[in-house]
C-alpha cells in the first residue's frame, strides 16, 4: 500500500512538470503567428521609390543576353511582361515573359538560371523553350502562342535567324 | 528602354542603398505588391539569409514602407 503511495505522487510531480513545459516550447515555436508584412501604400514615397526600384536598365539587359547565351546554342531570345512593364496587370497578359529558341541547352544550366533570375525578379517568370526545328515549324503553320508573342509588345534581345 | 536612356543599373541602385539585399527586398515586394509576407518566405523567396532579411524588413517598419497586416 505504501509503495503504492509514493508512485502516485512520482507521477503527478512528472505531470506537473510536463505542465510547465509545454506552453514555453509551443510559444518559441509560435505555429502560424508569424508577423506578416506588406508595403504600406501611404508611405511618402511609394511612387516614387516604386519606379526607381522597378526601372530597367540597360546594363541589366547586356548581363540577361550574357546568361542566356551560355545556355547553349541560342538562336532566338524574346523578352516580354513582366521585363518590359512595371506594371503587374499589364504584363500578366503576356503569353510568355521569356521565350528561347535554342539547341543542346543544358537542362541543369537552365534551371538554375530560371531560378536565380526569379529570385532576382522577385517573381515567378513565364517562361517557354523550343528547339530550332520545332520553332520553324510553329512559326510557319502561324502558331498561335508564337503569333501572340510577336505581335504583342516584346522585344527580340537575341536574334540569329533574322526575323 | 531605348539603349540612349541612363545606365542606372543594379550595382547603382545596390550602391545608393547601401545593401544589395534591400534592394532586392524592394523589389521583390514592389513586384507584388499588395500581397503580403513573413519574414521567412521573404528570405526565401529572395534566396538571402533569413536573419540579414529581418534586419531589413525592421529598418522598412521602422519607417513605414511596409506594415505588419
Amino acid at each position: 500500500m505504501k509503495k503504492n503511495k509514493i508512485k502516485k505522487t512520482k507521477i503527478k510531480i512528472v505531470a506537473k512538470k510536463l505542465h510547465r513545459k509545454k506552453p514555453v516550447a509551443k510559444h518559441s515555436k509560435t505555429p502560424n503567428r508569424k508577423p506578416r508584412y506588406a508595403l504600406d501604400p501611404n508611405f511618402e514615397f511609394f511612387s516614387e521609390l516604386k519606379s526607381l526600384i522597378l526601372k530597367a536598365s540597360p546594363a541589366e539587359k547586356d548581363l540577361l543576353i550574357k546568361k542566356i547565351s551560355a545556355l547553349g546554342r541560342i538562336k532566338l531570345a524574346v523578352i516580354s511582361g513582366i521585363f518590359l512593364n512595371t506594371d503587374s496587370a499589364s504584363s500578366a497578359n503576356a503569353a510568355a515573359d521569356l521565350f528561347i529558341v535554342g539547341d543542346d541547352i543544358s537542362r541543369d544550366k537552365l534551371r538554375t538560371f530560371l531560378r536565380s533570375l526569379e529570385a532576382e525578379i522577385g517573381r515567378e517568370i513565364k517562361f517557354s523553350l523550343m528547339d530550332r526545328e520545332e520553332f520553324d515549324y510553329r512559326f510557319g503553320m502561324f502558331d498561335r502562342f508564337i503569333r501572340v508573342l510577336l505581335e504583342g509588345p516584346h522585344e527580340k534581345i537575341i536574334n540569329k535567324i533574322g526575323i | 528602354m531605348s539603349k540612349s536612356s541612363n545606365q542606372l543599373g543594379r550595382n547603382t541602385l545596390n550602391e545608393l542603398f547601401g545593401s544589395k539585399i534591400r534592394v532586392k527586398a524592394l523589389r521583390f515586394l514592389f513586384r507584388n505588391y499588395p500581397e503580403n509576407f513573413s519574414v521567412v518566405e521573404l528570405a526565401k523567396r529572395i534566396q538571402e539569409r533569413e536573419e540579414a532579411v529581418k534586419k531589413e524588413v525592421r529598418s522598412f517598419l521602422k519607417i513605414g514602407l511596409i506594415k505588419k497586416k
